[in-house]
Order: C-alpha cells, then sequence, then structure tokens
C-alpha cells in the first residue's frame, strides 16, 4: 500500500470507527441540552472525531503528499521478523503464565527473546534467563507481593 | 500562604526513613528512564502505579513525583555524552553539549546542567509552594462552567504544541474524549460503548492503557531496528564548572528558571516548550549567536534549568486544578485517583499531609539528583552502554507483569497489549499519544462538567458567553485553533513535542 493510501486509509478507519460511536451514543440516549443524555458526550466526541477525520482524509488525498512520503521513509528497515516475534511472545506469556506458573514462563520469555530476537551466546542466555526468572521473581513474589497463578507444577 | 509549619510539617512527613528511601528510588528510576534514550516518564511512572498499591498514598505519590522531575535530570546526560536524547526535554541540550564534550569539555557541560538544574528546580518548588495553596482557594470559586473552559484549553493547548498534523493530534483528542466514556454513565448508570462486555463496565482501565500506549509500543520501535550507542567521551573530568562557566551561565540559568515555572503550568506546554523558549531566548540575547550550535555553555544553561524549572511547576495545575498538563502527570493524576485522592482545589484543604510531604520531598530529591548526576556519572554512562536487547526483556516482564497484578486480571494484560499495537501503529502513522491520554483522562470531568453546566443553565450556553474565565479561555482556545490550522495550512509550523 502506498504512503497516500495509507493515510486515507487511517482517515477513513477513523471516519467509520466515529460513525459507529454516533450510532451507538443515539441508541443509548443523546437526551436533550436541557438534561443531556449518557450518549451525549460520546455522540458530539464521535461528530467531532468523524469531521476530522474526513478533513485528515481531504488534505492527505489534496494538500499533504510532501509530508506523507517523509513517513513513509521512516519505515524503511524495519525489523518485522523481530516485532511480529516480539508480539507473538507477549500474547503467549499470559497462556503460558496460566499453564507453568511465573518462574518457568518467565525463564522462557527471556530465552526466546535474547536467543530468537536479540540473539546472545548459548552461556549468556541460559545464565541471564534463569537470573532475570528467579530475580523477577523474588521481586514480584516476595517484595511486592504480587500473586501469581500456580501453574501444573505448583509454582 | 504558606507558613513555616506547613513547611516544617512536610519535612518531618518526607524525612521519615520510608519516605526518603521512596523518593530515592523514584529519582534513581527518574535518571535511569531519563538517561534510556526512547523510554519517556510517561511509560515509567504507567509501569510502576501497580508497585505503588501496597504503598501508603504519601509514599507512592513521592516516588512517583520523582520519576517524573527525576527524569528531566538524566536527560541531559545522554544528550551530552552520546548526541542522543535520552528524553525529548533534552533535546536541545544535544546542539552544545556534545559539540562540547567533543572539545573534551563534557565534565563542566554536565555540572552545569546539573547545577541549573538544582537551581532552576529548588526555585520553582519555592513558587509551587507560594502559588498552589492560594491558587487552590481561588479555584474553589470554579464552578463547573469554569472547569469546562479550562479542561477544553488544556487540550487546546496540547494539540498546539504536539509534533506534526494538528489535525491529527485534534482527532487524537477526540478519539481519547470518546474512549473515556466508555463503561457505566456515572450520572444515569447506563452501559456505555461496553460491546456487551462485563470487561468494559468499569471503563477501560487507565494503566494498561498507558502503559500499551507509550510503554509497550516504545519498545516495539526499538525492537524493529537495533542501533549501535557511540559514547563520546568516556572519561569525564571536571565535572565542577569554572568561574567563567558560572560567568557565562549565571543569567541563563535565572532566565530558564523564569522561563521554565511560568511555562510549566500552563497546560500542554511543559519541560520540551521550556527548554526549546529558552535556548531560543538566550541565542536571541547573545552576543555571539553565531556560535551556537558549535559547544556554547549558556545554551546548555538555560534549557536544562528551564526543563527542571518547569517539571517542578507543573504541579500547580494538577495539584490545584485537578488538570493534568503534561501526558506524565496525566498518569500521575491517575496515580492518585487510584490512591482515593481527587486532585484539584480540596486536595491541600483534605489532604495536607501528602501535599506538604510531596513538596518537601521535591526539595530532598532535588539534591539527591545532584549526587546522582555529578559523582555517579560515571554509573549512568555505562547504563547507556547496557545492550539495549537485555533491557528490552526485562521492561516487557515489568509491563506484562504490572498490568497483571493490578487486579489479578489477565485481561488487563490483553487490554495492555491491544493498545501496544495501537500505540506502535499510531507512531507509524504519525498520531500522536499525549492528546490521546489526555483528553482520555480529562474526558470524563469535562462530560460530567458539561453536562451540569448544561443542567444549572437549563440548556443555555450562555454562561460560557458571561463568565469571565470562561470568556478568557474560550477566546485562547479559539485563537489558538485558528493558528494552529492556518499555520498548518502553510506547513510552516515548528515540531516540537510533548514528552513522552
Amino acid at each position: 500500500m502506498d504512503p497516500e493510501r495509507e493515510e486515507q486509509f487511517t482517515s477513513l478507519f477513523l471516519t467509520v470507527f466515529s460513525a459507529g460511536i454516533c450510532f451507538s451514543s443515539y441508541h443509548i440516549g443523546i437526551g436533550t441540552l436541557h438534561v443531556p443524555g449518557s450518549g451525549f458526550f460520546p455522540f458530539w466526541g464521535g461528530i467531532a472525531l468523524g469531521l476530522l477525520s474526513l478533513a485528515n482524509f481531504l488534505v492527505a488525498t489534496t494538500k499533504r503528499r510532501r509530508a506523507i512520503r517523509q513517513v513513509a521513509s521512516s519505515r524503511n528497515g524495519v525489523s518485522w521478523k523481530n516485532l511480529l516475534l516480539t508480539f507473538a511472545f507477549l500474547f503467549a506469556y499470559p497462556v503460558v503464565l496460566n499453564l507453568f506458573g511465573f518462574p518457568l514462563s518467565t525463564f522462557v520469555f527471556f530465552f526466546l527473546f535474547l536467543r530468537v530476537i536479540e540473539p546472545q551466546k548459548w552461556s549468556i542466555v541460559l545464565g541471564l534467563s534463569a537470573a532475570a526468572a528467579l530475580l523477577t521473581y523474588a521481586v514480584f513474589q516476595y517484595s511486592l507481593k504480587v500473586q501469581f497463578p500456580a501453574g501444573i507444577f505448583g509454582f | 500562604m504558606p507558613t513555616l509549619d506547613s513547611i516544617v510539617y512536610g519535612f518531618s512527613i518526607a524525612l521519615q526513613p520510608l519516605n526518603v528511601l521512596y523518593c530515592f528510588a523514584g529519582v534513581v528510576i527518574g535518571t535511569f528512564t531519563g538517561v534510556l534514550p526512547g523510554f519517556g516518564p510517561t511509560a515509567a511512572i504507567a509501569l510502576l502505579i501497580p508497585v505503588t498499591y501496597n504503598l501508603s498514598s504519601v509514599s507512592a505519590i513521592i516516588l512517583l513525583s520523582g520519576i517524573y522531575y527525576g527524569s528531566m535530570y538524566g536527560g541531559s546526560t545522554t544528550s551530552i555524552l552520546v548526541n542522543i536524547p535520552g528524553e525529548s526535554a533534552a533535546v536541545v541540550t544535544c546542539l552544545e553539549g556534545y559539540p562540547l564534550a567533543k572539545q573534551g569539555r563534557a565534565g563542566p557541560a554536565l555540572g552545569i546542567s546539573a547545577f541549573g538544574s538544582l537551581i532552576g528546580g529548588t526555585l520553582s518548588i519555592v513558587g509551587l509552594m507560594l502559588m498552589a495553596p492560594p491558587l487552590a482557594e481561588f479555584a474553589l470559586q470554579f464552578g463547573p462552567h469554569e472547569f469546562f473552559s479550562l479542561m477544553l484549553l488544556g487540550l487546546t493547548i496540547v494539540t498546539y504544541v504536539a509534533h506534526g498534523s494538528v489535525l491529527k493530534a485534534l482527532m487524537m483528542a477526540a478519539l481519547g474524549l470518546i474512549l473515556g466514556t466508555v463503561g457505566l454513565d456515572t450520572v444515569s448508570g447506563a452501559p456505555r460503548l461496553t460491546l456487551g462486555t462485563k470487561y468494559l463496565l468499569d471503563g477501560i482501565p487507565l494503566v494498561p492503557l498507558a502503559m500499551g500506549l507509550f510503554g509497550i509500543s516504545e519498545i516495539l520501535q526499538n525492537v524493529e531496528r537495533t542501533a549501535s550507542v557511540e559514547v563520546y567521551a568516556k572519561k569525564i573530568r571536571n565535572l565542577l564548572p569554572s568561574r567563567g562557566d558560572w560567568r557565562l551561565s549565571i543569567w541563563p540559568i535565572i532566565r530558564g528558571t523564569g522561563i521554565g515555572f511560568f511555562l510549566g503550568f500552563v497546560p500542554g506546554a511543559g519541560p520540551v516548550i521550556a527548554s526549546f523558549s529558552s535556548y531560543a531566548l538566550e541565542k536571541k540575547l547573545s552576543k555571539y549567536p553565531e556560535r551556537y550550535g558549535t559547544g556554547v555553555i549558556e545554551g546548555i544553561a538555560g534549557p536544562e534549568t528551564a526543563n527542571n524549572a518547569s517539571a517542578q511547576s507543573a504541579f500547580i495545575p494538577l495539584l490545584t486544578l485537578g488538570i493534568p498538563p503534561t501526558p506524565a502527570l496525566a498518569i500521575l493524576f491517575a496515580a492518585f485517583i487510584m490512591h482515593g485522592i481527587q486532585p484539584g482545589p480540596m486536595l491541600i484543604p483534605n489532604n495536607p499531609n501528602l501535599f506538604w510531604a510531596v513538596v518537601a520531598s521535591m526539595y530532598i530529591g532535588n539534591v539527591m539528583l545532584l549526587i546522582l548526576n555529578l559523582p555517579m556519572i560515571g554509573f549512568w554512562v555505562r547504563i547507556v552502554l547496557i545492550p539495549y536487547g537485555y533491557l528490552i526483556p526485562s521492561i516487557l516482564i515489568f509491563c506484562l507483569i504490572g498490568a497483571y497484578s493490578i487486579r489479578y486480571s489477565m485481561l488487563d494484560i490483553y487490554t495492555m497489549l491491544f493498545f501496544g499495537l495501537v500505540g506502535y501503529l499510531m507512531k507509524k502513522y504519525r498520531y500522536e499519544g499525549a492528546p490521546m491520554i489526555l483528553a482520555f483522562i480529562l474526558g470524563p470531568l469535562m462530560e460530567r462538567s458539561l453536562r451540569q453546566s448544561l443542567i444549572i443553565a437549563r440548556g443555555s450556553f450562555m454562561p460560557f458567553l458571561t463568565k469571565p474565565i470562561c470568556v478568557v479561555a474560550f477566546a485562547v482556545t479559539a485563537l489558538m485553533l485558528l493558528t494552529n490550522i492556518s499555520s498548518s495550512l502553510r506547513a510552516r509550523r515548528p515540531s516540537v513535542g510533548v514528552e513522552g
């Protein structure tokens, strides 16, 4: 997708989003100026967002081509692999935390991060992961009294 | 006016060993945050709010406030030594700091920056102490009309100082206002925009939202590209500025204090604008403006003083009006609420212990920061050298557990990750988080004020046009929007932003 389209796309997305907000707010009840209803504020917020998004769409389409190209250049050199893997690890962490408890899931998180995202030597990966898991466990569990799910191993 | 008794009372609380410890922890974390490029005080405060749950409200606010003003000190270190601003308020310090470091004068540059920060910060606390109580008393006369007008002005100023497109900043403010309405309506009890889920009945939780928007998104940006850091001045000598340095710097420090103090309590302006304004003024007043950019010590003294002065005076609108002027203080506002304290005109009468203890802790914290930033400068340089790859998983674990520990809810983690993704995409498409988070926090207060105003005035908007404070606030708001839009159309607006 070219940069101009991206700009138009975000504006249109927010326009549609604001239309949804207005529709929901209308159904909640806008009320009157004398007695504003629950939907009053989000409705007018939605109107404002919609109008601004449309204005941005028009600006992006007609006047701001130069600025948009600058945006495009900031996207060069992005490591999509690192980004997607980080997100995958982050989304998987709560699931693993529930299953295996804090120390093990944190060890695995550090291990994967240091081995896959920022590749380090095996000794550093294992040592740092174990140290980080134990240290953070001590800090959160004993110092800050955070209660973690026990996991299948009971800790 | 504050009495000596109030100040002594504040010190008696702030000097309790545990509070001294939390103050120290706050300024250390703040300096660390300032030193780390790409990780601002907003994210740090959001990350540490869950940690403060088990603390008393006084200790928690002392700790979190320390992070905010501490980050202003740390930001200059990387600006001077690495030419990378650790914090956006220290961007301007790079211009003179790094050339000075290349000339072998990193020591005096760091020294004058730390002393300027101490002087600006301390004088600003005196101003805060003198101004806050009478302002809070004055604000007690404000009704919903005045509060709505002032909050609208605050939001407008935030969009005014935002990076890039004004339209996009206004869009984000509108989006923040909408997101702030999610959950049960406090007036009628009706659920709004909850998508039929129970989870959203309490509204979108602020801490996961802020952690995602500012913390996770920053980390994702750092993950996507790896950059090596080269420290220029590995051996730093002569940290104490010479008499000549002092002679050149003393007036910039005094002027920086004034600029920082007054810009600090303007909602939206904050330390970034203060430091840029101070630099511009010093260059304008200089006998040799052409030398600016080649390593002029006055160009560090003024801005570094200004950003610290503004970091302290920014607490004035927060503590007296309940209006957070910067995103970081918006998160601090949330911390107050979570500890059962409502910032605003009633804060000082209802919680004098908290107000005076926090003010006293700022004096203590500023002295701690001087010690941390001069004799211990070598330690912070080594922090800069830690590979980011080691820090990222640690920060992420802190985010994950921080979000989880608020309510022991896995859904809060997913909320944080969702807003992390949103924040990352916003950065990619140059939509700013600052107007959104401020609007998200101010939104419910604005809505309540607006609805109260309309009910009181039986649906009429006339009181907004007749009450003096409203008229002034609306006039300034309109003026700012008009100048903003016209300069945006001409595309010549300078790109400076509020700290994230």
